[in-house]
């Protein structure tokens, strides 16, 4: 936790704020005073030693926010602050807020968790509540000019009107700076409509600074010898939009959602619950800086020149990657992060300071880059505030070559509720899962990775929300419903209090629910479904059994061996199966053979790379093209069989050929293994996993040739919608509740009825507790899920009637549209 | 022609003294247009401060000047505690382990303390501080001694520029600290932080002339 010190010239004030600060952040705030003398009589005055041992008791390695009164009390703070070792002092923050209402307000801010930032900025806004009370419209704020040399001489002008919807942001901005560089000239820009600047054309962080957005108009003066031409370059530029594409393709969400009313933002909910706590952004990490030691310009000077060299290779080499996998619209914001690296607003500080402070190549371009950042973020634009993370991002880069370490992945600031573009893999495989409250995603969609993520453990998520949730400043306090899909900003203490209500019945409900996990899941009118738990691993067989699993509907098998250089031998596959069935104790298990494909290869496969890998050689088309690797797999699955209720299931299945040639492969090894004297079982239930659209639409051939179907509604909803659930700009679409996939699954359940087989669903779908009485009525007996959906799937199965399960399925296979069917279960 | 180690001690000695004979005349002072406690303090801060001079290792001119720095932060109370605090400090971090002092030394110990003293309370000279007695001071030392004067000559003329900083105050309208709240009716008072800064430098020319 964030300290605090209150700097008093009186011990009776300082200890005086001190209590007044308990009372809102509670005992548990290491909040310190540090008054008077210690003297007898305390008298009046500031004992800079007093200070040093106040912040040496509040600080435990979250840093300190030290509050003065006036006068000697900053100095004596400063003093103490000098005395600090150089570590402990990178952390001590001395804040210019008022000291009573700074208190209590970063007494606050700290009990819940907040960064040294997140404190200071509590506190700075600690005299709102009273100017708004008092009807003091607008605080005197210490603006921060943009100074810039006066410059004279002749200059020639051009006046214009920004058009293009984004403004001067990034791109746009970055091809100005490239245009306005290109001419021997020196070239000014002013935003006439703000009336901020000038500022020099050649830096994009000086152009950011002005804020230009679409309709303000801007003037650029040129002098030297080539102003008229720079001059008629930038109007051909502004004429063309600065070539800012996004005009016409600008990423927007694509999920279908119904706006909640009241709410600030609305999303689609995909994991239930509400959170309530401050933004939190991804953020690369900061670096341990080396100690300050005596330095050469020259060497320093050169480091930096090869650091920033380095970054500039390392960003064209992703920028190339990207280009030729998404395009070059979007692959245009690495050229933005190059340019930042020769902008001499950002550069020339940083060798100044070097050269004339001494200062090593790391701390002055850390110092430097903070202070861009701060900047950036400071501005009332939403793309502008989004470039302080391009900024940081290149920053980070650069400081981790100075340094001498590896860059690190982003992660969050402090606890708090993750907003994000969309998650992808690696991050949310990096991500302190302590830390997030809940999530927000601006675009993404249902099966995205932030939803399955989330709901896997089972953080309140709403995904979907727009792009103008990124607007949001770390640190904004944000409350979200993950069951209606509202985000409210700032929220006021009656809704707050309302939703803690929630919260309290929700736990409730799921500590009831968590009591009947491991009961099984009976509708009231007496329809048996089977919950079971998606695995992954041998270790997670223990916590599915405990979250109530009533078996394995899904053994993902092909994640068991994925961190290894050499396939998986038969014995070790055998062991593998055996130790979970074991586990399971006489429950069934289903194990899906090896589903793999060129978008996920395992280090003990080569494969080919391919464009469309998700169209490509994957599942039982791979297993097919390479039988060795299935008969492997068949051989030790069998031998498990024999003592175990071990079921089999083909992935990705198109043809009925290709299961008759598996089925054919089943039986090759069966005959093999009896000849070989291995125990085998007089038979195995074989059944396929329903993804691909022709295979649900021909269920009916497929039918008297399984035993069962396993529906995988991401990938089946993925084909269905043809959306990528990867790609952020249509992964809404992808919506496993879209009728068209409602009617997929009751296609499979009436063909396998007439053949008197059965079907579960594995998708993500399956877990969502909303759906159940849908899958449930439209005739699926078996449900597969992450465990922690265990308990409240059964839940939701306990309270419907099949009877009525069976309307409210029927009615949602006539709804028109995801969003419809949401309502529909959500009124019900 | 050096300072001695003992010779620092009975310059801080005299100091002490001296600001304790005159502590009733630097709040008189200090009331007219500040809170009337610059002779108090100053002079609770110098007497603790001489009680930490037993304590210090032996003949360590810097250890000696740090002393007295830690009692002024810690004692004194007001801005004249982190001001005099970090001058002291100052002097103590650039004389640190010596034995004695050429003027040289003095010289570039004055230099760093007066800059140490502008970097903590941010005033410019004429904003009516301690800072007007102390860089005319600084530089007069500096001059007399790169000029070759004797280090007692020097001491002296450095005396002298303190007195006259010190008597250029009294028009001038105070920018900084407490005397600022009065704006223009600070003018036409000596300032009671220039005062006791001429007096840290008159006590040292008088007390090393002859060394």
């Amino acid at each position: 936790m964030v300290g605090i010190v209150i700097v008093s010239h009186s011990s009776a004030i300082a200890e005086g704020v001190v209590e007044l600060a308990r009372e809102m952040g509670g005992e548990g705030v290491a909040i310190e005073p540090a008054g008077g003398l210690d003297e007898p009589g305390n008298p009046i005055g500031t004992d800079a030693v007093l200070v040093l041992a106040a912040i040496e008791k509040a600080d435990s390695g979250q840093g300190v926010l030290v509050l003065m009164d006036l006068g000697s009390a900053v100095m004596s703070a400063e003093v103490a602050l000098d005395m600090l070792a150089e570590k402990q002092r990178g952390r001590v923050y001395l804040c210019e807020a008022p000291l009573v209402e700074g208190a209590v307000a970063a007494a606050a801010a700290a009990r819940l968790g907040e960064d040294l930032e997140g404190v200071a900025r509590e506190a700075r806004g600690g005299l709102q509540g009273k100017a708004a009370h008092l009807g003091v419209d607008e605080l005197p704020a210490a603006g921060e000019a943009v100074s810039e040399e006066p410059v004279t001489g002749s200059f020639k002008d051009l006046q214009l009107t920004v058009t293009n919807p984004l403004g001067l942001h990034a791109r746009p901005a970055a091809r100005f700076v490239r245009t306005a560089g290109g001419y021997d000239a020196k070239v000014e820009v002013t935003n006439l409509t703000t009336g901020k600047g000038p500022v020099t054309a050649l830096s994009l962080n000086a152009i950011a600074t002005l804020g230009v957005r679409r309709d303000h108009e801007i003037s650029i003066r040129a002098r030297g010898p080539q102003a008229s031409d720079a001059l008629a370059a930038l109007q051909v530029l502004a004429d063309e939009g600065f070539g800012d594409q996004a005009a016409i393709g600008t990423p927007t969400r694509s999920v279908d959602v119904s706006p909640v009313e009241g709410a600030t933002y609305s999303g689609l909910p995909v994991s239930p619950g509400s959170a309530h706590g401050n933004v939190r952004r991804l953020r690369r990490p900061n670096f341990e800086l080396p100690a300050e030691r005596r330095v050469d310009a020259e060497v320093e000077l050169a480091a930096l020149g090869e650091a920033t060299t380095g970054v500039r290779r390392e960003l064209a080499n992703t920028r190339d990657d990207i280009a030729g996998r998404a395009g070059e619209q979007s692959a245009a914001i690495f050229d933005v992060h190059v340019l930042l690296l020769d902008d001499p607003t950002l550069l020339d500080p940083v060798r100044r300071a070097i050269s004339e402070e001494g200062s090593s190549a790391a701390r002055a371009w850390a110092r430097e880059i903070d202070a861009v950042v701060g900047r950036y973020r400071s501005l009332d634009d939403d793309y502008q505030r989004e470039r302080a993370e391009d900024v940081a991002e290149v920053g980070h880069r650069v400081l981790a070559r100075l340094i001498g370490v590896p860059a690190a992945g982003p992660e969050l600031g402090g606890p708090g509720i993750l907003v994000a573009a969309e998650l992808a893999p690696a991050e949310t495989a990096a991500l302190d899962r302590e830390l997030v409250l809940g999530i927000v995603t601006a675009r993404g969609g249902p099966t995205g990775h932030a939803a399955i993520l989330a709901r896997s453990l089972g953080i309140p998520t709403v995904v979907g929300a727009g792009d103008e949730v990124l607007g949001l400043a770390e640190g904004a306090r944000l409350l979200i419903d993950g069951e209606s899909g509202a985000i409210y900003v700032d929220p006021d203490a009656a809704l707050i209090s309302h939703y803690e209500g929630l919260e309290r019945q929700r736990q409730m409900q799921h500590s009831s629910a968590q009591r009947g996990a491991s009961e099984p899941a009976v509708t009231t009118d007496g329809r048996r479904i089977d919950v079971a738990a998606n695995l992954g691993s041998v270790a997670d067989v223990e916590g599915a059994l405990a979250a109530g699993a009533d078996g394995v509907g899904l053994l993902r098998s092909e994640f068991l061996f994925l961190d290894r250089d050499t396939a998986p031998t038969e014995d070790e596959q055998f062991t593998a199966y055996t130790t979970i069935a074991e586990a399971l104790d006489g429950r069934p298990l289903i194990l899906r053979t090896m589903d793999v494909g060129a978008d996920k290869p395992p280090a003990w496969l080569e494969l080919e790379r391919e464009a469309n890998p998700f169209m490509g050689l994957r599942g039982i088309r791979l297993s097919l093209a390479q039988p060795e690797m299935l008969m492997t797999q068949l051989r030790a699955a069998l031998r498990a069989a024999a003592d175990h209720p071990l079921k089999l299931m083909f992935p990705m299945v198109s043809t009925v050929d290709e299961l008759q040639r598996a089925r054919a492969l089943l039986e090759e090894a069966h005959t093999d293994l009896a000849r070989a004297g291995h125990a085998t079982p007089d038979g195995i239930e074989v059944g396929i996993m329903v993804e691909v659209p022709a295979c649900a639409v021909n269920a009916n051939a497929f039918a008297p040739h399984v035993d069962f179907f396993s529906i995988g509604t991401n990938d089946l909803t993925q084909y269905a919608l043809a959306a990528d659930r990867g790609n952020n700009r249509v992964a809404g679409l992808a919506d496993h509740l879209h009728p068209s996939v409602l009617r997929l699954i009751a296609h499979v359940v009436d063909a396998a009825r007439r053949h008197d087989k059965w079907v579960g669903v594995c998708g993500e779908l399956a877990g969502d507790p909303r759906a159940a009485s849908i899958l449930v009525g439209l005739g699926v007996t078996e449900l597969s899920m992450s465990p922690p959906a265990i308990a409240l799937v059964k839940d939701a199965v306990r309270r419907v009637t099949y009877e009525r399960a069976k309307e409210i399925a029927a009615s949602a296979l006539e709804m028109a549209s995801a969003s419809e069917v949401r309502r529909l279960i959500e009124n019900d | 022609m050096t300072i001695a180690y003992d010779d620092v001690l009975r310059w801080i000695r005299d100091f002490a003294a001296e600001i304790s004979d005159n502590k009733q005349y630097l709040s008189k002072l200090d009331a007219a247009i500040g809170d009337g406690d610059h002779g108090v303090n100053m002079d609770r801060g110098m007497q603790a401060a001489l009680g930490k001079l037993d304590a210090v290792p032996e003949k360590d001119v810097g250890a000696a000047l740090k002393a007295v720095g830690m009692a002024l932060i810690s004692k004194v109370g007001g801005a004249a505690g982190p001001l005099y605090g970090t001058l002291f400090l100052q002097l103590g971090s650039a004389t640190a382990g010596k034995t004695e002092l050429s003027a040289q030394d003095w010289s570039s110990a004055l230099e760093s303390a007066v800059k140490g003293v502008q970097a903590r309370g941010k005033a410019e000279p004429g904003d009516k501080t301690m800072i007007d007695a102390l860089i005319p001071a600084r530089d007069a030392f500096r001059e007399a001694a790169e000029g070759g004067v004797s280090l007692g000559d020097a001491l002296e003329r450095s005396s002298v520029a303190a007195k006259e900083g010190m008597e250029a105050t009294v028009p001038l309208v105070a920018r900084k600290g407490r005397a600022s709240y009065l704006g223009e009716r600070s003018a036409g008072h000596q300032d009671p932080g220039a005062t006791s800064s001429h007096m840290l430098l008159r006590i040292a020319a008088e007390v090393w002339k002859d060394s």
